[in-house]
């Protein structure tokens, strides 16, 4: 009985493995190819016409370089930036009865709620009348709180589940609340930040539409919206745009496997807690 | 003493976080420092010029070409000329020019003129002219509105025509009754594909027909029998065997590209593509229509420069002397040359480099039978309607009598819509009422509770508000003020002809919502996207999860594996499957008819299919997130409940049943609510693997209507207005779940 | 060393009226315990004391300064948490140091105290070691250590031993008395166990309900409790009370100790035995007078004691009586 268990089991893992990497393999294979082309004529990810030249065209021949490390840098910058809001936050929440608390946590569930054109269609307008088009430091505040609900629910969670007797107990060894805080708290705060962090980097990297509004000159475009743009309704060059969807989703997928677990239980002790 | 891996992390960690602040301030401010130079002030010794466009790639090569000569020519003047594809042309450009920035000069097809006119995002160019030297110019390459001159063409053309592949056929068919006939007999592949999707491709059948779609003053013309007779045509021949079951603009193109079909209908910015492709082809018109004996007509229009309406006074100068370069003979004959456009001007038109162009000489001939190109915004509502009932027709949910009257009737509505400037009326009065009472009431709360401020700095609690209010201010700016915008304009007639100066008109709107024909089935589509969804994710989440809490091999790696689809970016995914489901190449058709012998599925064009492509897609993207809630859900169930649960004789069902699911309920719960409004909310997988609602809009879910109506239609007020009524839609709902799930708590 | 006062503090959470009103006044050097049942307010006193929690009301004095606007680290104190509450990632060495490193102290000093108040403690050996790898005992241990690293005139304990096993807790009992002994420090103990309180205490503080019901030597609470509250509450096996009716004050209600009664024939009472436990040096038999339950002491059991008729004999002299209504201690 147990045999037949494992095998079914085999089976259904295996059968969704396969559903789940198809698309991959798809497009691994379209990168591969280099007459432009979006069809497969058969199967094999890699053919005998299959070569590394659309990588290559990439780095050498677009700006995919350029758009690559304006991505790297403005993702960094925004997850610093966020981070450190989130945490000092998520703590001031987690610690202190402020007035507004409560409301504030209420206002950030609500966020979720919003459809993203609510906010786009304003950014949009906004945008045009500030003349904030065009500049990292638009991108930075935006992206920074679009991650930032998740981020202080995850570390006020986290900071929830820290006895507050530790840092009473520094307090009464002789520090401040803030030298507590960044003695005591910080320090052993380390997986909780590290996961958050990589959560809003990946956000960042992967974030489209505000992007799209806010950035125009080419050589600002984060990987994102330089992607699209080798996109056109009437031409687009698939063989370029896979070989940057795969890159583009590495790094996305790596940090993935790696959060994954705290990710989880971070929603979960969340969303137990209320 | 052991120092282990670990408290080495621990170690790196500290010192992380200790300099923390310092870090993202170092970070913050010295990326900041270059952006704050990039703007405009790039090297002080050029003027700077930006020139955005969309020509495609054989162009390209011809422009960069042209602009190295122009820098050459001109010292002092540097060029920055970028790609956007049409629709991010227009789009960016009025972001960017409504606040006067934006390039200098954009180029692109006259149809642009129309919105951007009524904007006031471009100039009139008599200043930017040699008045007289416009005699050279073919009159449709010269874009007038109300006299003025707003767009100066260099190529007349953007005209589609029959393509044919002259190794596959000798010769093009004359009129339909030979294409039928022909197409019959062919047995080399496909006889002719054109672009399906787009009504574009579609109209000039109308002509033929003896019918005009749309006449000089923008009235749509769409409920007559030219129109009927034209989609009947259409159809016979997608319904032909000689013909693909679905074809968008890739598939048509790959497959002509490819050998793999004779003929295509496409348009002269193609001819570079395919000349670089190596295919030997030449053009004809589109065969006359045997029954009336009347050529088609394709619309022809220009592509040209358009000038921003902000230009600094400084470079006036050069953007002049830049216009007349890239209009000049010499670079309008170098583009002839090299990708066979046919010159606006006419003195270009009689030299060898055209005259012995057979391309072009044939192309001319074309043009003899075309029809200027309107330039009139409600242009937009015409083709938006004609192409909902095009493809409605042409996946079979429709017939042409039907498919005219209806396409007609909905132009009429969205051009008046388009057009209505609501006034502001009593209801104004009401709307402005409530806004300033809820000003009042907050003016009252600040009052009534201003000892927050002296608790802000001096209380208890001091440091606990320093800590919070950079996050908060950063949420009230991105977050709060754009969402009370987005209220405040749901109230007003915000749309295009109103953009620059608009009012509150009052609770209209909301109205228009309720009023709006596909309101309600788009509603119900999204409940049942939702529902649909829900199901499957956490149906297969659970199965999933299930399997892997117990003793597997290699457990880590299939949760890997089956995370995957969840950590690739969205928009990769949305965009992959749309290529997968292709009709004609896509590897699931492939599966179908291979592996499973059974017959490809028209996934994109038909409304049931569609549906079900990005229900997939969907699908795949969201399983994971459901998976791993779920195990970590069953991981937190103590082992000892299903021991006792064995001893007191149950099966592994009862065992499901008493202890798995109401131990997982309370995990799993919230994660469905906040799945389920995420998919609610999901524009990106709808809008991209359905391509903006296509077929016909058939796919839209109210997200993506939302951004339909914002975006491609400029109802700002009305998007604005259906984003509230969503937000409130989700409000109830989760109020209601927390309502429910409180009482039940209250009763175990 | 450090006195402290403590006046007329009031503390609310909210809608609940935690503190009511407690003044007491605790010597320099003194050993004074907070005991009380759960909810009484002794650990939400202690933490006034120390500055973790502002009083709604009232005035703390340390050394007859006003302290109760003080942050804690300003107060001169230390303190042991009831969960130790150690920095997990710092060694028990850095543990003990952080205060001391705090006050900038040069690490030569931090060391040798350091060593210092672990030979005393006998954790010399663990102080390369993280809390994650200690015992409960040995994590306590720590706690107390860095309590004292720092030589402070006043130490507050939070219910130190409750999280450890009944054999360790009295040892530790016996370990924290002696270390008041060497060091001289003022110490305030909180804790719910009255055994605890009793051993360790110079004098014990009552609570109940956020009042202080007493405040004397264990001997003291023990001999003459000032309410029924107090006489119930100290003493193992607990008090018995029976209506003053039996002893011709029918006003009152009469509390008599255990070992206050004995089984004699000349007893004035009578009684039914329902149970009789052996608790190996003595037996404790319940019985019941006139649906009355009563317990009592006796170094031999009945035979063939259950529901036995018998007689008990009470010692007039150690008779409590205390007030029907308001329960307060009468003559």
């Amino acid at each position: 009985m147990k045999k037949l268990k494992l095998i079914v089991s085999l089976i259904i893992l295996t059968f969704f493995s396969l559903f789940a990497l198809f698309p991959i393999g798809y497009i691994f294979a379209v990168s591969f190819k280099n007459n432009n082309s979006f069809q497969l004529s058969s199967f094999q990810i890699w053919t005998d016409s299959s070569s590394f030249d659309n990588y290559i065209k990439l780095f050498t021949e677009t700006q995919f370089p350029t758009w690559l490390i304006n991505s790297l840098v403005v993702s960094t910058s925004v997850t610093l930036f966020g981070i450190t809001l989130a945490a000092f936050a998520a703590y001031a929440l987690s610690r202190f009865p402020l007035r507004g608390g409560p409301t504030f946590l209420l206002v950030l569930l609500s966020t979720q709620m919003l459809p993203a054109t609510m906010l786009l269609l304003p950014f949009y307008l906004l945008l045009s009348k500030f003349g904030l088009a065009n500049h990292y430091l638009g991108l930075l505040i935006i992206y920074s709180s679009t991650a930032l609900p998740f981020c202080i629910w995850q570390l006020k969670a986290w900071f929830d589940s820290i006895p507050k007797s530790l840092e009473e107990a520094a307090q009464v060894d002789g520090s401040t609340r803030l030298q507590a805080f960044f003695k005591v708290i910080l320090p052993i705060s380390g997986p909780a930040l590290a996961v958050t962090s990589l959560f809003q980097f990946m956000t960042a990297w992967s974030e489209y539409a505000i992007a799209a509004i806010i950035l125009q000159d080419s050589e600002l475009f984060t990987l994102p919206v330089g992607l699209k743009s080798f996109q056109a309704s009437l031409a687009t060059e698939w063989g370029l745009y896979a070989a940057a969807a795969v890159l583009v989703s590495i790094p996305a997928v790596l940090l993935f496997t790696l959060l994954s677990k705290a990710l989880i239980s971070g929603l979960t002790m969340g969303s137990v807690k209320g | 003493m052991k120092t282990d891996s670990f408290s080495i992390k621990l170690i790196i960690r500290n010192k992380i976080n200790s300099s923390f602040k310092i870090m993202a301030l170092v970070l913050f401010f010295s990326f900041l420092y270059p952006q704050l130079s990039l703007a405009d002030a790039k090297d002080k010794n050029f003027i700077h010029i930006k020139l955005w466009h969309q020509l495609m790639y054989a162009h390209r090569t011809v422009q960069a070409q042209a602009i190295a000569n122009f820098e050459k020519l001109n010292p002092g003047i540097k060029i920055e000329s970028v790609y956007k594809e049409t629709e991010d042309l227009r789009s960016s450009y009025q972001a960017a020019a409504l606040v006067g920035g934006g390039p200098e000069l954009i180029y692109g097809p006259s149809d642009q003129v129309g919105p951007l006119q009524i904007m006031g995002l471009i100039a009139p160019m008599q200043d930017y002219l040699d008045l007289t030297g416009l005699n050279d110019f073919d009159p449709l390459s010269i874009i007038k509105v109300q006299d003025q001159i707003y767009m100066l063409g260099d190529t007349v053309g953007n005209h589609i025509s029959l393509i044919y592949n002259k190794k596959l056929i000798s010769a093009p068919p004359q009129n339909t009754k030979e294409m039928f006939e022909q197409g019959a007999k062919y047995k080399n592949g496909f006889y002719i594909v054109w672009p399906m999707q787009e009504p574009y491709f579609f109209v000039p059948w109308i002509a033929g027909f003896g019918g005009q779609f749309i006449t000089a003053m923008a009235e749509p013309q769409l409920d007559q029998p030219a129109v009927t007779q034209a989609l009947a045509l259409v159809k016979k021949l997608k319904e032909s065997s000689f013909v693909p079951k679905e074809a968008d603009y890739e598939t048509a193109n790959a497959l002509f590209k490819e050998g793999k079909a004779a003929m295509i209908i496409n348009g002269d910015w193609s001819w570079g593509d395919y000349q670089k492709a190596g295919i030997d082809f030449s053009i004809a018109r589109l065969p006359m229509i045997s029954e009336t004996k009347l050529w088609p007509s394709p619309l022809v229009a220009t592509k040209g420069y358009s000038v921003n309406a902000s230009i600094k006074p400084e470079k006036r100068e050069a953007v002049k002397k830049l216009l007349e370069y890239l209009t000049s003979a010499e670079v309008q004959a170098l583009y002839s040359k090299e990708v066979s456009t046919m010159p606006a001007r006419l003195s270009v038109r009689l030299t060898p480099t055209v005259t012995e162009n057979e391309l072009l000489q044939k192309s001319a001939d074309i043009l003899l039978v075309g029809t200027p190109m309107p330039i009139f915004p409600e242009l937009r509502a015409v083709w938006d309607s004609l192409r909902a009932q095009y493809q409605s027709v042409l996946g079979g949910s429709s017939d042409p009598v039907t498919a005219a009257k209806m396409a007609q009737s909905e132009a009429l509505r969205q051009i008046k819509v388009m057009n209505e400037i609501r006034q502001p009326d009593e209801q104004a009065y009401v709307v402005k009422g409530l806004i300033l009472l809820f000003a009042l009431f907050l003016i009252y709360k600040l009052i009534k509770e201003r000892g927050i401020f002296k608790e802000i700095i001096f209380g208890e609690y001091r440091l606990g508000y320093a800590f919070l209010i950079p996050a908060a201010l950063v949420v009230t700016l991105v977050i709060v003020f754009p969402f009370f915008y987005n209220i405040f304009i749901s109230f007003s007639n915000l749309s295009l002809k109103t953009f620059q100066d608009w009012s509150i008109t009052g609770f209209h709107n909301y109205f228009d919502i309720f009023k709006e024909p596909q309101f309600f089935s788009v509603f119900l589509k999204t409940l049942l996207w939702t529902f649909l969804n829900l199901f499957f994710h956490v149906s297969i989440g659970l199965v999933l999860a299930l399997v892997l809490d117990d003793l597997i091999p290699f457990k880590g790696l299939w949760r890997t594996l089956l995370i995957i689809p969840w950590a690739v970016p969205q928009y990769i995914s949305a965009l992959t499957w749309r290529g997968m489901f292709n009709q004609e190449f896509g590897p699931i058709n492939q599966i179908l008819t291979e592996f499973m012998h059974m017959s490809p599925v028209e996934w994109l064009s038909r409304p049931f299919e569609a549906f079900s492509a990005c229900l997939l897609t969907n699908v795949w993207l969201g399983f994971p997130f459901m998976m791993m809630v779920t195990l970590g859900g069953l991981q937190g169930i103590p082992k000892e409940l299903y021991e006792a649960a064995r001893v007191d004789g149950g099966n592994a069902l009862h065992r499901f049943r008493y202890v798995t699911w109401p131990l997982l309920q309370p995990v799993l719960m919230p994660s469905i609510v906040l799945g389920g409004i995420w998919t609610f909310n999901n524009l990106n997988v709808v809008w991209l693997v359905s391509n903006a609602g296509e077929p016909a809009d058939s796919t839209h879910i109210l997200v993506s209507y939302v951004y339909k109506s914002a975006f491609n239609l400029y109802r700002y007020g009305f998007s604005a207005a259906l984003s509230v009524v969503i937000f409130l839609m989700l409000l109830l709902a989760t109020l209601f779940y927390f309502k429910i799930s409180k009482s039940e708590k209250g009763n175990p | 060393m450090a006195s402290v006062q403590c006046s007329h503090i009031n503390k609310d959470f909210g809608q609940h009226h935690i503190l009511k009103d407690i003044s007491l006044d605790i010597k320099s050097g003194e050993f004074l315990v907070l005991v009380g049942p759960s909810g009484c307010g002794k650990s939400t006193l202690l933490r006034t004391i120390a500055g973790l929690e502002s009083p709604t009301q009232g005035d703390v004095l340390i050394d007859g300064k006003s302290v109760v606007h003080l942050q804690p680290r300003q107060r001169g104190l230390s303190m042991v948490f009831q969960n130790y509450a150690l920095y997990p990632h710092l060694s028990v060495h850095q543990n003990l140091g952080f205060g001391l490193n705090l006050q900038g102290l040069p690490q030569v000093e931090i060391n040798s105290r350091v060593k210092e108040v672990a030979e005393l403690l006998q954790i010399q050996h663990l102080l390369d070691r993280r809390p994650k790898d200690l015992s409960g005992g040995q994590r306590q241990r720590v706690a107390v250590g860095r309590a004292l690293v720092r030589k402070t005139d006043l130490i507050l304990f939070d219910e130190p031993l409750s999280n450890l096993d009944a054999a360790l807790r009295s040892q530790m009992r016996f370990e924290i008395k002696k270390l008041h002994q060497i060091t001289g420090s003022t110490i305030i103990y909180v804790t719910h166990d009255q055994v605890e309180a009793t051993t360790l205490g110079d004098r014990i503080a009552v609570l109940n309900q956020g009042v202080l019901e007493q405040i004397a030597t264990p001997c003291q609470i023990y001999s003459y409790p000032n309410n029924r509250f107090v006489a119930s509450f100290i003493g193992t096996p607990e008090i018995n009370f029976l209506p003053g009716k039996f002893f011709g004050r029918p006003e009152a209600e009469v509390g008599i100790r255990p070992e206050a009664i004995c089984a004699k024939e000349d007893g004035q009472l009578e009684a039914v035995v329902e149970m009789q436990e052996y608790l190996g040096s003595h037996y404790l038999i319940h019985a019941r007078i006139n649906g009355f339950a009563l317990r009592f002491i006796s170094e031999h059991c009945i035979p063939e004691g259950n529901n036995r008729q018998i007689k008990l004999k009470v010692d007039m002299a150690k008779l409590h009586f205390f007030d029907k209504a308001t329960g307060a201690r009468i003559s």
